[in-house]
């Protein structure tokens, strides 16, 4: 599959960051990779933005942070979910895929001839 | 975020900042990035270039990221010290909910001392800083008062002077004018008239002011030209008399028996310029002619000056260049229109310093200042009490203290906390101070005034007042707290290892040294204070004792004007002949007469008078101006004002005899100087008819109980054309017995004659605004303020000198085991009292001293005597701690010498 760089809305970033940390607890370009492993590199998230939004989601207390030591010892800020950031993901979920549903009915749907 | 997490972050954020961690971050995600990428297979300078290049602009984005982290750093700050100033708070209740003694005491010091400075404002605010309501600009506007004879100054101008002064537009936007009048009202509906103060205005005044109508509207210019016959209403007459009923709108009131129509009612509060004369309704200043038609009219007339006129200034205008032009108008109107008086002079005072008489200008905020200042002193000595007190609780907590700095609680911490303390305290305080206030302020409200005119001090307790009671509270709260708490923290960790031992006891030397340097300046802030109530006492006293001319036991005074009811003048002498010879026939009346004006019972009229001697010292016109009453026969005996030479007025002196009068030894020695007054002539305008000088009295007081000796003459009240009259009625008994039956005398007279007044002449002395009255507030509120700081600093130094035993026990117990007899133990604790009371008074004589001078103006006669008052206050100052440290005396001699060797 072609890698493909796509704009993706700032929400959208916010939820898949939620999902990268709900299993666990990860530094910065751990959450980066995960999403594009996720996706099979399809999704390529411009780097410049991870930061600020991870930054955000601290700041509305749906994630925390705290420096700490990478495997191979160095110094990094990790993040983890917190239990208000927990709920948070469940509901953006649903959020999305509602969101989702509606706008393929608008596509597939009986189109006017 | 976890609690320990947020503290760590703060603490990073505070100490090293937030830098580093974003740019370990960055740079960590661009390691990784290569990482990968060399692992991908791309060559090591590549991959990182690669990664750089991935990233975007790093530097943009680190900054963008520092951003961030610096505001959630300081919006952090912010929570954190709202959090720490929660717990404060609730370290604080829970401290003082477990000494409610301790507490309940230290409240109640501050209560006393926020609740004077409180009630002080409350005067100086209502007198003075409060903006007039209803009134737009006040501070543009300037009273002119009149003098006639270089005196005071108050309302003594000629409508037509009005005229004249409006048409200065360079100097005034406007000008209006005003004066009181009496009035017999009839409501509809009502049976008998009511004699009430009204106010007459010029058609403009509403106008001027800015004040309109809450119903109905104001008079206008037009009302004034067209003479209508129109009123409008004081909110409170209207609500009280009238039932606060709209309907009231177009309704006639009969104003001395003509019908005048109620086109409007003021709003509550508004009192035009004097907000303590409670007057019942505003009328047209031309309505004057039909309320009292005597021969002179008010409203055209040169020489009859009873108006108070007020002026707004043109911007730009001061006041210093409207007096100067004032001044020089006043020569012009002279020479124009001589009637007016030929030493008539104009000058200027802003309204806020006139509110209660034109006179009390200069001296008003001095007044002012100097209560304010009294009571700022109290609320002092109330925060050095409570300092002392907490002072003595926080010894005993130095353990604590010490722990929790050794915690690492800041120094500044835990002051704060203290502070706080302090100020939750104050709190309390206000709380009480709130509910002392209330009841004196409504008690000041409702003070007997000897005064025929209502007065209503309403001393309002609103939001200006509660606004200054707080922030009183949280001064004495910030005040009291700061020296235990810089104090109680200094120690450090290891203060608990100092003297006294972890439970701190009394607190150690230095803090009894402070505390006892505090009760010293209690005790100097008292001499202040006693010393000023006592000065105020003497010269209350001395004023007391002054020699008015006259007897004021047993007479009642009756103000009355058959004027409203009758139209000629025969009529109006056979109305005050039939009712003095009713009012002398019943029982229980000694002697009875009229006057015109009765000494010190509102101001006496005054006039030109001319001699036709040159060699006599006259201003440049002949004349001397000089106050008057004209008074029916008998007037002499009802006042017991003794008749140095020749007589007093007789039946005889009636309008078929020659015009006569009585001077007094001042006007004697003025107006023929040297010479036997007997026989002499005046004349009371330029080329009237003579009046024979029969009889002299000595000088006596008429219009104000401070006045320098003044010329004054009696006329012959058959023999000059009279309005309004008092009736003075000396009794046999109680005077106010004769209130009723001498008002039967005027209901059977007329059903329309409206006396009013009915005060006593004792009260007139006693509570007159002319007399006493001032000088009784004063001296009553200085010795509160006295009584007060007393007590305060009586309780303050018991307590620091029975701190002071406690701490000296053991060495009291050795001196008693060696022989000392508790009779010297005693005496010794006794002594040191002394001493400490002689410290303190020794600081508080030259500011006594000081005050004294400040004083002076308000002091009656002051001597150099009056200095040895202040060695009086001392002595007993002195005495009086000793008295307080009497029950410490006695505990110290009583000591179990074994018990106090092995305490600690």
């Amino acid at each position: 599959m072609a890698v493909q760089s796509l704009e993706l809305l700032r929400g959208t970033l916010d939820l898949l960051i939620l999902r990268a940390l709900s299993r666990g607890r990860l530094h910065g370009f751990a959450v980066m990779r995960f999403i594009e492993d996720a996706t099979g590199q399809a999704l390529q998230i411009e780097e410049g933005s991870l930061y600020p939004a991870l930054y955000r989601l601290e700041d509305r207390g749906w994630i925390e942070s705290e420096m700490g030591v990478s495997e191979n010892n160095r110094r990094a800020r990790f993040y983890r979910l917190t239990p208000v950031g927990r709920a948070r993901l469940k509901t953006e979920v649903a959020d999305f895929r509602r969101f989702v549903a509606a706008v393929f009915q608008v596509i597939e749907g009986p189109v006017a001839s | 975020m976890t609690e320990r997490s947020r503290w760590e972050r703060y603490w990073r954020f505070l100490t090293s900042g937030f830098r580093p961690d974003v740019r370990d971050e960055i740079d960590f995600h661009v390691e990784e990035r290569t990482r990968v990428l060399i692992a991908e297979g791309m060559p090591p300078g590549e991959a990182r270039r690669e990664a750089e290049r991935r990233l975007g602009d790093r530097a943009r984005l680190t900054t963008e990221l520092e951003r961030i982290e610096e505001q959630r750093g300081r919006r952090l700050g912010r929570a954190m010290s709202l959090a720490e100033l929660w717990q404060d708070l609730r370290y604080g209740v829970r401290g003082l909910v477990r000494r409610p003694i301790f507490t309940l005491t230290a409240a109640t010091s501050l209560a006393f001392g926020i609740a004077t400075t409180t009630v002080a404002f409350s005067l100086v605010d209502t007198l003075m800083l409060r903006p007039l309501p209803g009134v737009k600009d006040p501070s543009e506007l300037v009273v002119i008062g009149g003098t006639n004879d270089g005196g005071l100054g108050g309302p003594n101008t000629p409508l037509p002077a009005v005229r004249e002064l409006a048409q200065r537009t360079d100097l005034f936007s406007g000008v209006a004018a005003d004066r009181l009048n009496l009035a017999g009202i009839r409501a509809p509906g009502a049976q008998q008239a009511e004699g009430r103060i009204i106010r007459m205005v010029t058609g403009n005044w509403f106008q001027l002011l800015g004040a309109s109508a809450m119903i109905g509207r104001v008079i206008t210019p037009e009302d004034e030209a067209q003479r209508a016959a129109v009123v409008v209403l004081d909110f409170d007459y209207w609500r009280q008399r009238l039932g606060g009923d709209p309907a009231v709108l177009g309704a006639n009131l009969m104003m001395n028996g003509i019908p005048f129509t109620v086109i409007g009612v003021m709003p509550r509060g508004f009192r035009g310029l004097q907000p303590l004369f409670a007057i019942s309704g505003y009328l047209p200043s031309t309505s004057e002619d039909l309320l009292s038609p005597g021969s002179r009219s008010i409203t055209e007339s040169w020489d009859s000056g009873y108006y108070l006129p007020v002026a707004r200034r043109q911007a730009g205008q001061a006041i210093s260049q409207v007096r100067a032009a004032l001044a020089v108008m006043s020569r012009t109107v002279r020479a124009e229109h001589p009637e007016i008086g030929e030493k008539f002079e104009w000058g200027a005072e802003p309204e806020h310093l006139v509110r209660t008489a034109y006179a009390a200008a200069g001296i008003f905020p001095v007044i002012n200042a100097v209560f304010f200042g009294l009571a700022a002193l109290v609320l002092l000595t109330a925060c050095v009490n409570v300092t002392s007190l907490v002072l003595t609780r926080a010894a005993g907590r130095r353990a604590e203290l010490a722990v929790r700095q050794a915690m690492g609680a800041s120094r500044t911490r835990l002051a704060r906390q203290l502070l706080t303390e302090t100020v939750l305290i104050a709190v309390v305080g206000l709380a009480g101070a709130w509910g002392l206030a209330w009841v004196t302020i409504n008690a000041l409200g409702n003070l007997p005034i000897g005064f025929d005119i209502p007065i209503r001090l309403e001393l309002l307790f609103d939001a200006r007042v509660f606004g200054l009671a707080s922030l009183a509270a949280l001064i004495a709260g910030i005040l009291a707290g700061i020296a235990p708490a810089v104090t109680g923290t200094r120690d450090g960790p290891s203060g608990a290892l100092r003297e006294g031992g972890a439970k701190g006891g009394t607190g150690g030397i230095r803090t009894q040294r402070f505390r006892t340097a505090l009760v010293g300046a209690q005790v100097a802030v008292s001499v202040i204070l006693l010393t000023a109530a006592a000065l105020f006492v003497r010269s209350t006293d001395r004023a007391a004792r002054l020699d008015l001319g006259f007897r004021p036991e047993r007479i009642l005074t009756v103000t009355f004007n058959p004027g409203y009811t009758l139209r000629s003048d025969r009529e109006i002498r056979q109305a005050f002949d039939h009712i003095l010879r009713e009012v002398s026939a019943l029982p229980g009346v000694e002697s009875a007469a009229w006057a015109t004006a009765l000494p010190l019972f509102r101001s006496t009229d005054s006039r030109a008078v001319f001699v036709d001697d040159p060699a006599v010292q006259t201003d440049r016109a002949g004349s001397v101006v000089a106050s008057y009453t004209a008074v029916s026969p008998g007037y002499f005996t009802t006042m017991s004002i003794p008749l140095v030479l020749g007589r007093g007025i007789t039946e005889e002196d009636d309008s078929l005899h020659p015009a006569v009068a009585v001077v007094n030894r001042r006007a004697a020695e003025v107006l023929w100087p040297g010479r036997n007054p007997l026989g002499q002539r005046l004349r009371l305008e330029r080329d009237g008819p003579a009046v024979e000088v029969v009889g002299m009295t000595d000088n006596g007081l008429y219009n104000f109980i401070l006045e320098r000796p003044t010329p004054f003459f009696y006329l012959a009240q058959a023999q000059h054309p009279v309005g309004e009259a008092f009736l003075a009625v000396r009794g046999r008994g109680n005077p106010h017995a004769l209130d009723a039956p001498i008002r039967a005398v005027f209901a059977a007279a007329s059903p329309d004659y409206v006396p009013s007044g009915f005060i006593t002449m004792d009260d007139v002395i006693h509570d007159g605004p002319n007399a006493m009255l001032l000088f009784r507030l004063g001296a009553a509120s200085a010795s509160a303020l006295g009584a007060v700081s007393l007590f305060l600093t009586l309780v303050g130094l018991f307590g620091v000198m029975s701190v002071g035993v406690t701490q000296r026990t053991r060495e009291l117990g050795v001196r008693l085991a060696l022989g000392a007899t508790p009779g010297q133990v005693r005496f010794g604790v006794l002594r040191q009292a002394a001493m400490l009371g002689g410290l303190g008074v020794a600081a508080g004589i030259p500011m006594a001293l000081l005050a004294i001078t400040v004083m002076r103006q308000l002091i009656v006669g002051m001597t150099s005597k009056d200095m040895l008052v202040v060695v009086v206050v001392a002595v007993m100052l002195v005495v009086a701690a000793m008295a307080a440290a009497y029950p410490s005396a006695r505990r110290a001699s009583r000591l179990d010498p074994t018990g106090a060797l092995r305490s600690d």
